[in-house]
């Protein structure tokens, strides 16, 4: 059971310390701010080439298919960061409740 | 990850099935195109070839296209003396375009371009599949 603890406070911080892009520092206050901010970037990234595409297209510049796969790159990527986030949160929480 | 490349993939064969549903509109509007001269040649149908070759970005092959080359198969011919294409004969020459074989190609691009599109979306649904795991 212990064990079981620790290996789940070492995956959180774990996953903390991949989603803010960061080295790794889990004593580190605002690790978990770090984290939000690195995801949001990731999505941020992730929609900006869409954008991008989606303006050459009304110019002409881009076809409709180049329009197409950056829209779906950047949904698959905001999907996936919106996942782990909420997943983090998740487990944020169950920390954060735990009977001490 | 492979299914992002097996859209790319996809993708590119819209791309290639795009330029030969062009071709084919080419064809297909020059049907009646004869020279003005009995010199000059009456337009000549378009094909157009595919091939795979290596995407360096992806390192995967994808479709393109090879080229779009001239069909080489003989003008067709007509009586119509008072044209000013018309030959001693008073015949014409007409395109090799043939309405019926550029709507079959027509068909065959449209058939192409959907089974790819279908291909994107069982792709894009898989990735979404994966990442649902998490919730």
């Amino acid at each position: 059971m212990d064990a079981k603890a620790t290996s789940a406070i070492g995956a959180y911080t774990q996953a903390l310390k991949q989603a803010a892009g960061a080295p790794a520092d889990p004593g580190k206050a605002g690790g978990f701010g770090d984290m939000l901010s690195g995801l949001l970037d990731q999505a941020r990234e992730g929609t900006a080439t869409a954008e991008t595409m989606e303006m050459k297209a009304l110019t002409k510049e881009a076809d409709l298919v180049d329009v197409v796969t950056a829209i779906s790159n950047a949904e698959m990527a905001v999907e996936t960061v919106v996942a782990v986030r909420d997943r983090v949160i998740q487990a944020y929480n169950d920390i954060i409740k735990m009977p001490i | 990850m492979d299914l992002e490349k097996s859209m790319m993939v996809s993708a590119a064969g819209l791309r290639a099935q795009s330029l030969r549903m062009r071709v084919i509109a080419e064809n297909m509007a020059n049907q009646d195109s004869v020279a003005a001269s009995p010199e000059e040649n009456p337009y000549r149908r378009k094909l157009v070839t595919f091939s795979d070759k290596l995407n360096n970005e992806l390192g995967v092959n994808t479709v393109g296209v090879k080229g779009v080359t001239y069909d080489k198969s003989e003008f067709g011919r007509r009586f119509e003396p008072g044209h000013p294409a018309a030959d001693p004969d008073g015949y014409i020459r007409t395109t090799n375009v043939n309405g019926l074989i550029e709507a079959m190609d027509m068909r065959q691009a449209q058939r192409t371009y959907q089974a790819n599109i279908n291909a994107i979306e069982a792709a894009k649904n898989m990735m979404l599949q994966t990442v649902e795991i998490l919730r």
